[in-house]
């Protein structure tokens, strides 16, 4: 409640700078969100330079809104363009670009949006009134609790798989074969370099992520040469925000979303991008419409979106209360906060009260400030698909081709981005799902780390996986998914065996792109 | 047909034309420091080889931030974390040389002599030290009351009790080696390459230590949470007068290894390059905000070196560090 009543009078005592400093940040966020290859991550960091000269508040304000934001930016380019600016975008393609190709964008990009600003909310309440019990729950959270979330992740892979689990299975095992290559991150090994400098350096899972899938893409309609003049027929817009009815009918998928967001975005080690994978892939398995998401499913956009934004919240619990960060970006807001000496932990609300008050009244505008933006943003976007495709298909390759080059400011993430465009290409002409490749190079380095180092702590005593309450419900819960998909496929391998032979098989989209 | 024909080759042309204008960017030439005054034409890059938010992160953008009035050009700081350090600084040697530092801390130092670098140090030339700093090992609180506790229990159960530490090979495991030996407690070193999930694991309970600089978890001893039980210091830490040295401990000196944390840059630079980044250096370590910044994080009063001194320094650094390495049996 006092966090509540100081958040209040903090946001009434926002001046014109701190507005403008608001507006500011989100819309950077957006930006950033867009353009592949520059996460949100990134975008905390180029813009700290600039916050040194500042006063502390209004920096982190600064820092804060471009996290934000940036949570929620890619979702407009994975939805209309089949980009994924950010990782924990990707899981929107497999909806959300699905409905574009409806003709249902507008309606995609207002659930992208609610899901955002439902996801920014609650996590900002848990902020307010419940931060400090919530951070010493994530806290029992080690490594083997992170390995097993992880493992929650790459297994929703086969919930994407439809009917070619194998290809699926194989596809995410060269996702992690591939981000094995470079410099290990426990021992400090060089693995897999073949003595070329560009792989000692490692292959970082963003070119691969933009190349198979906005490049990936290009490829794969050049060679329908762009069949439909424009990329969509945006005949009728039919609704653009989602009205209360149709949001309490997905309220199960918000609200695991949410819960799922808050809590990931807590624990030190994962961040929007686990929760975003993690919350799709439990969509596609419990959830009401689990048959219909993955062919253009507003479910599919609702959880994964909800969940991204509500990392922000949950990331900030910890660094408040505990001063330790939930995630990356909320590592370079502890960093700006140390260099103007603010040390975040336990004390700092006896210390620096008006300090936190800013900070949580800026996270309750920033996710408004978001919403709003982002639906100001709808109308026109969805205009830019009546342009001839392949026009935008000259945009894609362009935002393709800054994004990996922006990543290290190397010529070598372009390379491999290429490389990897006529790899999804190829697998997709043999049926094999992308999907799981990008998950697999984006997870599986975070398995392997957790893993050995649970491992280590445990003196390789696999026990440390079940051994402790949280650990052992979380294999639980794993193992019982598991056990489910391969019951699951058994029967429907079984089922098309004795069918009659379809005409169409019965494959989600996830799987056919 | 052959309109749609057209704008596939148009769009074809456009993507490759800004492959090449990007490739363009990237190869761009620069002559910085080549006409012997060591003016800057380009920015020079500053590789923090750790993840954001941690000490190494935060010394390299306070002194970034100075530095670059000093030398009249940019310090971009980017983060290349990895591998107790040598992910960066091999980074930063695939850039041109005097368009790239990196920080170097004793536990990236550390992983040469082990054998587990990837880069030599006939690669690298120093050109100043930043910071010098007491590193502490710590309990949580009501966890331990003091070293004796901790010891007592550690022998009760070897190599049960696991300590947090920054990487495999680094300083830190060298201590844990001179406590087992001098002290007969055997610990489990547990590598955590995030700062925060190392902390998060002694808050947590994951693990029971952890061995880290005073002032990289200085709320967690103002707060009390943190409780040090053995300095790692030569001379005593304002504030923590009754917790032993590890000198006092019977540990060799050889073992008070200080923590430091300085600037290297490619062996092939200029030398009026490194002379000025060296200066820059100092400038950036005299000003008054890096001075408030060294006290925040218990930085000694006398951690500044330059090129040479900073070079003896780590000459000097590897023989100890080696030496340490073979008595212990963790070289290669």
């Amino acid at each position: 409640m006092e966090t509540l009543q100081g958040a209040m009078n903090a946001l009434t005592s926002f001046d014109l700078t701190m507005w403008a400093i608001l507006v500011l940040g989100v819309l950077t966020g957006l930006i950033v969100g867009v353009l592949p290859g520059l996460t949100f991550v990134m975008g905390v960091l180029l813009i700290l330079p600039f916050t040194y000269g500042m006063d502390t508040d209004v920096g982190i304000v600064l820092m804060l809104a471009v996290y934000v934001a940036g949570t929620y930016g890619g979702a407009i380019t994975s939805i209309l363009l089949h980009i994924p600016g950010e990782p924990n975008n990707v899981p929107l393609l497999w909806d959300g670009y699905q409905m574009t190709r409806q003709g249902r964008a507008a309606e995609a990009l207002g659930w992208a949006a609610v899901s955002a600003l439902a996801g920014g909310l609650v996590a900002w309440l848990l902020l307010t009134f419940a931060a400090r019990s919530f951070a010493h729950f994530a806290l029992k959270f080690g490594q083997a609790e992170y390995f097993i979330i992880i493992m929650l992740g790459l297994t929703s892979v086969l919930a994407l798989a439809g009917r070619s689990v194998l290809r699926s299975i194989a596809s995410m095992l060269i996702g992690m074969l591939v981000a094995t290559v470079g410099v290990d991150d426990v021992y400090g090994t060089v693995r897999f370099d073949f003595g070329v400098d560009i792989l000692r350096d490692g292959i970082d899972y963003l070119p691969i992520m933009v190349g198979v899938y906005a490049l990936g893409s290009v490829i794969q309609r050049y060679g329908a040469r762009f069949a439909d003049d424009a990329a969509q027929q945006p005949a009728k817009i039919r609704t653009t925000v989602p009205g209360l009815r149709a949001l309490r009918a997905r309220s199960g998928a918000l609200g695991r979303g949410v819960v799922t967001g808050s809590l990931l975005g807590a624990v030190p080690g994962a961040g929007a991008t686990v929760a975003s994978f993690v919350s799709y892939g439990m969509e596609k398995q419990f959830g009401k419409h689990r048959t219909k998401v993955g062919q253009g499913d507003p479910n599919g956009i609702v959880a994964p979106q909800a969940a991204s934004t509500a990392t922000v919240g949950g990331a900030f619990i910890p660094l408040l209360v505990l001063g330790i960060p939930g995630s990356a970006a909320t590592a370079v807001i502890l960093g700006a906060l140390m260099l103007h000496n603010v040390q975040p932990g336990p004390q700092i609300f006896e210390t620096q009260p008006e300090l936190v008050y800013t900070i949580v009244a800026a996270l309750l505008v920033s996710v408004v400030l978001m919403f709003i933006f982002g639906l100001l943003a709808t109308k026109p976007m969805v205009r830019l698909l009546s342009v001839p495709e392949v026009y935008v298909a000259g945009v894609i390759v362009l935002f393709a081709y800054i994004g990996a080059f922006a990543i290290r400011n190397s010529m070598s993430d372009v390379w491999i981005m290429t490389l990897f465009a006529a790899l999804g290409f190829f697998m997709q002409r043999w049926g094999y799902p992308l999907a799981p490749l990008v998950l697999g190079a984006i997870l599986g380095p975070l398995a392997e780390r957790y893993f050995v180092t649970a491992m280590i702590s445990s003196g390789n005593d696999p026990m440390v996986f079940v051994d402790r309450p949280i650990s052992a419900v979380l294999t639980v819960v794993w193992v019982l998914l598991l056990a489910f998909l391969v019951y699951r496929s058994v029967r429907t391998a079984r089922a098309a065996r004795t069918a009659p032979e379809s005409t169409e098989p019965t494959t989600s989209y996830a799987d056919k792109e | 047909m052959s309109r749609a024909r057209t704008r596939v080759v148009a769009s074809a042309g456009l993507s490759v034309a800004l492959v090449a204008a990007v490739a363009a960017c990237s190869t761009n030439t620069s002559s910085g420091g080549a006409d012997g005054s060591a003016t800057f034409r380009r920015p020079v890059e500053m590789v923090a080889p750790f993840g954001p938010g941690g000490g190494s992160d935060q010394v390299a953008r306070a002194a970034a931030a100075q530095m670059e009035s000093s030398i009249d050009t940019d310090v971009p700081v980017v983060n290349v974390p990895g591998a107790t350090g040598s992910t960066g600084t091999t980074k930063m040697l695939s850039s041109r040389p005097g368009e790239s530092m990196s920080i170097m801390i004793q536990d990236t130092f550390t992983t040469v002599p082990a054998g587990a670098a990837s880069f030599s140090m006939d690669e690298l030339t120093a050109v100043c030290r930043l910071q010098s700093m007491p590193s502490a090992l710590m309990v949580r609180k009501d966890k331990y009351d003091d070293w004796k506790d901790l010891a007592a229990d550690a022998k009760s159960q070897p190599g049960e009790l696991t300590v947090a530490t920054v990487g495999s090979n680094s300083v830190d495991d060298v201590v844990l080696a001179a406590l087992e030996e001098t002290q007969d407690t055997k610990f489990r070193a547990v590598p955590f390459s995030e700062p925060s999930e190392r902390y998060a694991a002694l808050l947590g309970g994951e693990v029971d230590a952890l061995y880290e600089q005073l002032g990289d978890v200085r709320e967690y001893l103002d707060s009390g949470d943190f409780v040090p039980v053995i300095l790692l210091s030569k001379t005593p830490v304002e504030g923590y007068d009754d917790v032993p040295t590890a000198a006092d401990i019977g540990l060799p000196e050889d073992v008070v290894l200080p923590q430091f944390r300085g600037i290297v840059v490619n062996a092939d630079t200029e030398t009026d390059v490194v002379d000025a980044l060296s200066d820059a250096c100092k400038d950036a370590v005299d000003s008054s905000e890096m001075q408030e910044f060294q006290k925040q994080v218990y930085a000694d009063d006398d951690s500044y070196q330059n090129a040479d001194d900073f070079q003896a320094f780590l000459d000097e650094q590897n023989e100890l560090i080696t030496a340490q390495l073979d008595k212990y049996g963790m070289s290669e």
